[in-house]
């Protein structure tokens, strides 16, 4: 029992939506509208030392969560057992008064995180030189660029660490040093002090790097809690089941349904909207193979058609989430009326992203020329692993005649999205400053030592 | 190795002597916002402490004109420029108390909403943070007592016991109204207009004597600044008894709301975070 870190049975949480007093009467009735479980009979253990990761959609109880951790909110069901102090990284910045100097805010914010006035005597020094605004340290915070103010409040909220740290996406503040900065501190917490962390994310590279388990919830319940790689793959192939197409009347304006954000999560769920969807069938609630209906895409001719798309990673499941260091087979199944000689076609595009900002095509190939009979073939194309960078993709498939001119018998924009997910440990130092939309394996030599200055 | 202690969470998990008694644990954060609370309103004004020793003087300045002006009798027992004086700073401080306790959670939000502490420390800070205010103001008072020649005797030491009694009181109102006014936006406005009407109401500018001796006792009751009001000028100003009746029924309305408002603070205590955000 000693290693349990956090233990939680039946764990719900119901909130009104007009949290009205009810000793008045006359608000009872508002009150009991619009209520709903955001979460729901959650039942996990966590064990101390432990790294887990959260994930799952907007909306599905992840912070919810850390705030009945964190006791902020009360749960309405269940029970949670917490062996250790709970420090989250929500409170970055907590109880900062502008008018008060950098010092005054480092004591007031630490007292609030819990910490008595001997243990923030300790720490102060190690404080502000983490924070790297010591010049500034007896001036008001208010006149602190935002850069400075965040970083002192995330210095704060770095050194006051109980047992169990909580952390909600707040490391995408500050600039590109000072986040490195703080993802190094995360996991020296990790490694070194052995703290059990629960990490809410949507940066699957993040969770990857850090976590050993994950968790995902959705609509409030657990959907899933095992080993990350697993719950990854699962929740990438489920969250691009969505699949998006422009149909003849949006061709001309792609841009718009892919926006001008580089939010991916944003991309997919609006698409639908504007976009054709394409018929998807799996038996199971995660379709994985995309079914080409008679009104989608461009065909110049009907003399050969595609019939479905799929995705295979190397243990041979279709699916749309893969790991960057691992293959990923293209299948295109198609049928041919008459006798041609056809070549296959596929393009991948990506969002905006850092750098780029429009769509881009990543690269694209047409097949060897194959002379087909009529009947029902598959054409396979496998894109090597450790090629792109993660990230959301597109898909762009088609059969064509090579030749001058070329006859494009059908080709389908965008037939699905997938995402790449980067589980290399190497990577956590390098993967904000990588630019560009590929990042094929380079052969680096660091080997050779040319003259003997070294003695 | 020693294993931390266990935190159980449940619904309705925090009881009222629990709770008190991480008062105590939390008394460095409490000690901290305090400070930044009772130094904020100074922090940022150019004349800074200036506007302690304006603020009554003005108001003293123009009242005395108007009394003077109209003739109206007041039932003063001293100079009444002294009088007023030391009603105001007494009612100044429990009318500031009371409302930045009543907006406290609104004001503390932040704290509410990201950090796990003893939410009965919101609303307390305030009404201590007031009390720098006040210390200030009996300063300014000071030089006004020494013109006048009106000096406190050995009843000054009932001071404390006054001004606690009327940190009670803003406490009370206090957690009443910070909850309420977090549920329905409304209880704020109604609350700033009963603090202005209570002015008129209460003996800032006028004495008990000018109410009628049968009427004292309930109107001590039903106001209860009145009990304080009286008392604090006759302490102050070196009076010879004190009305420990009026001051008694004002303590024990006081009691009640003060009773009155930790209930229900502490009945909606668990929901306080998601009433505020």
């Amino acid at each position: 029992m000693t290693n349990i870190a956090i233990t939680a049975y039946g764990l719900g949480k119901r909130f009104s939506k007009s949290p009205g007093i009810s000793i008045i009467p006359v608000f009872r009735r508002q009150q009991s509208q619009g209520n709903f479980w955001a979460l729901r009979d959650l039942d996990f253990e966590i064990r101390r030392g432990e790294a887990v990761g959260i994930i799952g959609p907007n909306g599905a109880g992840k912070s919810t969560l850390l705030k009945i951790l964190a006791r902020i909110v009360a749960p309405t069901t269940g029970e949670v057992r917490i062996r250790g102090r709970v420090n989250s990284l929500l409170e970055v910045g907590t109880g900062f008064q502008p008018d008060l100097t950098g010092r005054a805010n480092i004591y007031l914010n630490a007292s609030i995180l819990g910490l008595s006035k001997y243990e923030v005597d300790d720490l102060f020094d190690e404080i502000v030189d983490f924070s790297g605004v010591a010049e500034f340290i007896d001036m008001p915070v208010r006149h602190y660029s935002s850069g400075m103010y965040s970083r002192l409040a995330f210095a704060v909220a770095a050194h006051v660490t109980g047992d169990i740290l909580l952390v909600d996406e707040v490391l995408s503040v500050g600039d590109a040093e000072f986040r490195r900065k703080s993802l190094s501190r995360m996991s020296d917490l990790m490694a070194v002090e052995h703290r059990t962390v629960l990490f809410v994310s949507h940066s699957m590279d993040a969770i990857l790097r850090f976590c050993d388990r994950v968790m995902w919830l959705e609509k409030g319940q657990l959907r899933a809690f095992g080993s990350s790689d697993d719950v990854i793959r699962d929740y990438l192939n489920r969250t691009n089941a969505v699949f998006i197409l422009p149909s003849e009347s949006q061709k001309a304006a792609p841009k718009e349904a892919f926006g001008g954000s580089n939010k991916h999560q944003g991309e997919i769920q609006n698409a639908p909207n504007s976009m054709n969807r394409v018929n998807v069938i799996d038996g199971a609630e995660v379709p994985s193979i995309v079914m080409i209906g008679d009104d989608i895409g461009e065909r110049d001719t009907s003399s050969a058609a595609i019939l479905q798309v799929a995705l295979y990673d190397t243990t041979e499941n279709p699916g749309f989430g893969f790991f960057r260091d691992e293959p990923i087979r293209i299948d295109i199944r198609f049928f041919v009326k008459n006798q041609e000689r056809i070549s296959g076609f596929v393009a991948v595009r990506c969002g905006p992203r850092k750098g780029i900002y429009e769509e881009t095509v990543v690269f694209s190939d047409y097949g060897p020329s194959m002379l087909y009979q009529a009947g029902t073939y598959s054409i396979s194309v496998t894109i090597p692993g450790k090629l792109f960078i993660s990230g959301t993709f597109y898909l762009s498939v088609g059969l064509v005649t090579l030749g001058r001119p070329m006859v494009r018998h059908h080709l389908i924009k965008r037939v699905l999205s997938f995402q790449i997910a980067d589980r290399e440990p190497e990577s956590e130092l390098v993967s904000e400053h990588i630019r560009g939309v590929v990042k094929p394996a380079l052969i680096w030599d660091t080997g050779s030592c040319h003259e003997d200055r070294v003695t | 190795m020693k294993l931390p202690e266990e935190i159980v969470i449940r619904p309705r998990s925090r009881g009222i002597a629990a709770q008190i008694s991480e008062i105590g644990k939390a008394r460095f954060m409490l000690w901290n916002l305090i400070k930044s609370a009772a130094l904020l309103p100074y922090a940022d004004l150019a004349l800074g402490i200036f506007w302690t020793f304006a603020r009554p003087l003005i108001f003293v300045a123009v009242i005395v004109f108007i009394r003077n002006k109209s003739n109206a009798q007041m039932g003063e027992t001293v100079p009444y420029a002294l009088y007023v004086f030391g009603g105001l700073i007494l009612w100044w401080y429990f009318v500031d108390a009371t409302k930045q306790s009543s907006r406290s959670l609104y004001r503390y939000r932040g704290l509410l909403t990201k950090v796990y502490y003893p939410r009965l420390i919101t609303p307390l800070v305030p009404v201590i943070a007031r009390l720098f205010d006040l210390g200030l103001q009996l300063f300014a008072i000071i030089p006004l007592m020494l013109y006048f020649e009106r000096l406190p005797n050995w009843h000054i030491f009932m001071m404390p016991l006054l001004v606690v009694h009327v940190a009670f009181l803003a406490l009370g109102f206090g957690f009443l109204f910070s909850v309420l006014s977090a549920a329905i936006k409304d209880f704020e406005r109604m609350l700033d207009f009963a603090l202005y009407l209570a002015f008129f109401m209460s003996p800032v500018i006028f004495s008990l004597r000018i109410v009628p001796t049968e009427y004292r006792q309930a109107y001590a009751f039903f106001n209860p600044m009145v009990g304080p009001l009286e008392v604090f000028r006759n302490v102050l100003f070196g009076g010879e008894s004190v009305d420990y009746a009026v001051w008694g029924l004002s303590a024990l309305s006081t009691l009640f709301v003060t009773a009155l408002g930790v209930l229900i603070f502490l009945r909606y205590e668990e929901r306080l975070a998601e009433m505020v955000s």
